[in-house]
């Protein structure tokens, strides 16, 4: 966990455009680099959402993104989409 | 606000506040039941026949209308049966959810078959992930030579009539837990006996023996 601040020359590829949509189609952009751990874009987008991060569910290629996942480790390419889901809880009919 | 990670298991996690979700007359969450799903995954038979998708991966299912672009963002379907948690939510965009029950979908007939503990609470939402899940279906069948079999338009659910009554306000998420706790080792055992084109009347009597006495021994209904 080196924070090494120092300024490197970066190729453009090391950022990637992803898109985050939620099941009504809303549609949110990130700019995140490939070993950012994609909890942090969670965080950001609950945040921007109004909603607790830990109701917001992710996934990508028909799987739940866990909170080590990175958009390298996914294998993740320029403008791919993430589908945001939120908790939802069940016990009787309303 | 203090949420330990309490229980990892492969890529399925559960938080403290996760697991407060199966406490006595506490509603189940859906980070519970995908903890189910990839638990199940881990003790299937391999090639696994059956999975139980997470109600995220279903309400995706449900909220996407171009067949193709479901294609890429759902898992691939390569398991004889599915096992899809639904939500009265997923009938009605935008609404809370509050009643858990679950399809029971045949890839190879296109059956679907629902177990709803408080009927016909879940039926429209029942219907919304059939309609889904046959459509995507019936266009991979269609793309391999096969024709017959249900399609959006003829769906039909098959409501499972003798699940006993959820006679509380909490347990249809523990229904849904201990119906594909039970489906998977049923199905599995009887996997050389349900040929697409001859089965029905098994897979019917495996629903009944599920619906009859593996529940009814697996949750504690009070009696009245």
């Amino acid at each position: 966990m080196s924070d090494s601040e120092q300024p490197q020359p970066k190729p453009e590829n090391e950022q990637l455009n992803i898109k985050v949509k939620d099941a009504n189609g809303n549609e949110v952009f990130f700019k995140v680099k490939k070993n950012t751990r994609l909890s942090k874009l969670k965080m950001a987008y609950a945040d921007k959402m109004g909603k607790p991060v830990n109701s917001v569910r992710f996934i990508f290629d028909g799987q739940r993104i866990g909170d080590d996942d990175t958009a390298e480790s996914l294998g993740m390419e320029d403008s791919d989409e993430i589908d945001a889901m939120i908790e939802q809880t069940g016990g009787a009919c309303a | 606000m203090d949420d330990t990670l309490t229980l990892s298991y492969r890529d399925a996690y559960l938080r403290r506040s996760d697991l407060a979700t199966i406490e006595p007359d506490e509603w189940v969450g859906d980070n519970l039941l995908s903890f189910h799903s990839t638990w199940l995954h881990s003790t299937a038979a391999a090639p696994a026949s059956i999975a139980m998708w997470p109600p995220a991966i279903v309400e995706l299912l449900v909220s996407i209308d171009d067949p193709q672009e479901a294609k890429q963002v759902l898992p691939p379907i390569d398991q004889r049966w599915l096992c899809l948690p639904v939500s009265d939510r997923y009938g009605r965009v935008g609404s809370d959810a509050s009643h858990w029950s679950l399809l029971l979908f045949d890839t190879a007939t296109r059956r679907c078959i629902h177990f709803d503990s408080l009927p016909p609470a879940n039926r429209a939402a029942a219907d919304s992930v059939a309609r889904a899940i046959v459509d995507i279906v019936a266009r991979d069948h269609r793309s391999q030579g096969r024709v017959g079999g249900a399609t959006t338009a003829n769906t039909v659910v098959d409501q499972v009539e003798t699940l006993p009554r959820q006679n509380n306000g909490s347990d249809c998420g523990v229904y849904v837990l201990a119906l594909t706790h039970s489906l998977q080792p049923l199905l599995e055992a009887n996997l050389a006996n349900l040929h697409p084109d001859t089965s029905p009347n098994i897979l019917d009597n495996v629903v009944d023996d599920l619906a009859t006495r593996w529940i009814p021994e697996r949750i504690r209904l009070n009696s009245k």
